[in-house]
């Protein structure tokens, strides 16, 4: 049996789970490979410090009692939390209505949204090309067109 | 292992529809399954078992309305056990590293309240320290092999059951065990210093743990 096949089986054989044949196999090998032979003996380790470590630990005489009146003690807790929320709100409806009056007048004072973006729409036309107001400043000052294009433009 | 049946399902269903009466008896049934398996997913925390018990029966109650009662019982409240388990590990470290961040030099109080915490008891004996062993090994491992080796290796349910508590195959519940065995190797090869294969065999059957523990101590 080679080195991988017996480390394969070594977790079946921790089980007991293996036939005496292959069981005898994996012996035979372990007598001359010593990898294999820690490998097992580790798992085995493993295996024995689980089982040392087993406990049975008996209930407490009232562990059922206790149980049950944490479980009301949480059910009032929720009950009382609900109620505390509840109180919180009715406390809360008048500032809540007044918060929604006060954003419903602000709307209204500010006109109706549709109207703003006409109107942004409106500034976009406002806008002047650069040029252009090169040209209207030098209407302003009483220059001519050509004046401005041999000044400015031509660099005279 | 407590095998689910009529009765469990009556318990169960009478529990659903409100019966605080039928849920004790429930509790009253599995408490010492349930204790059980909190000290060995917690690695032998004594101290934090009978709350951490509780803890999982609390869940247990607010998520029957949940349960389909046609449906195994044992693999669901270790599913639950398991995982309060590991919330309640994880708070642990949490609070370990919290404490010691936060913790002010000259705070010699809180100092020996958080040493008291973590200290052992004064006198181990052998059996104690093989429990640490253990507990120290269990925390390097992923949740799941944790669970696997609990099961299997101390709880030593067969491996259809497991398959039933990790919701997969009798062949993949296998799978499992073997990979956390492996873990489980790698971790004890890496925490013990090499000792001879054959020194260890000659430790036998009969108390071996203990004698390739004192072999590896030197
Ligand atoms: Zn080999």
């Amino acid at each position: 049996m080679l080195c991988i096949e017996v480390r394969r089986r070594l977790s079946c054989h921790l089980d007991g789970e293996l036939s005496s044949a292959a069981q005898q196999e994996i012996f035979a090998h372990m007598t001359f490979c010593t990898a294999c032979r820690e490998d097992w003996e580790l798992l085995r380790f493993g295996k024995q410090l689980c089982q040392s470590s087993r406990q049975t630990i008996n209930p407490p005489a009232r562990f059922a009692v206790s149980v049950l009146q944490a479980i009301r003690t949480q059910k009032n807790q929720r009950l009382m939390l609900w109620s505390h929320l509840g109180a919180m709100a009715e406390r809360l409806l008048p500032a809540f209505a007044m918060l929604i009056i006060l954003c419903l007048g602000f709307l209204f004072l500010t006109g109706d949204p549709a109207e703003v973006h006409r109107a942004g729409q409106d500034n976009r036309d406002l806008f002047i090309p650069p040029e252009e107001e090169v040209l209207l400043i030098a209407r302003q000052i009483d220059i001519t067109t050509d004046h401005v294009i041999k000044t400015v433009l031509e660099g005279r | 292992m407590v095998v689910s049946n009529d009765e469990d399902r009556n318990m169960i269903k009478q529990s659903q529809a409100g019966d605080e009466v039928a849920f004790e008896s429930l509790v009253r049934k599995y408490q010492q399954v349930v204790l059980n398996l909190v000290y060995h997913f917690t690695g032998g925390r004594a101290d934090m078992t009978e709350d951490v018990a509780q803890k999982v029966f609390i869940k247990l109650y607010l998520s029957l309305p949940k349960f389909k009662v046609n449906r195994p019982f044992f693999p669901w409240l270790y599913r639950i056990t398991a995982n309060q388990c590991y919330d309640e590990l994880r708070k642990i470290k949490r609070n370990r590293v919290l404490t010691f961040t936060e913790l002010r030099a000259d705070d010699h109080a809180a100092q020996d309240r958080l040493m008291n915490m973590h200290r052992l008891p004064p006198e181990n004996g052998e059996h104690e320290r093989l429990a640490q062993l253990l507990a120290k090994l269990m925390d390097t491992l992923p949740k799941q092999y944790r669970t696997a080796l609990v099961l299997r290796d101390i709880e030593e349910l067969p491996y259809e059951e497991i398959g039933a508590v990790f919701r997969c195959s009798v062949q993949a519940a296998r799978l499992k065990v073997f990979r956390a065995r492996l873990q489980m190797r790698r971790a004890l090869r890496k925490l013990l210093k090499p000792v001879d294969a054959d020194q260890m065999a000659e430790c036998g059957t009969e108390g071996a743990g203990e004698k390739i523990y004192a072999l590896y101590r030197g």
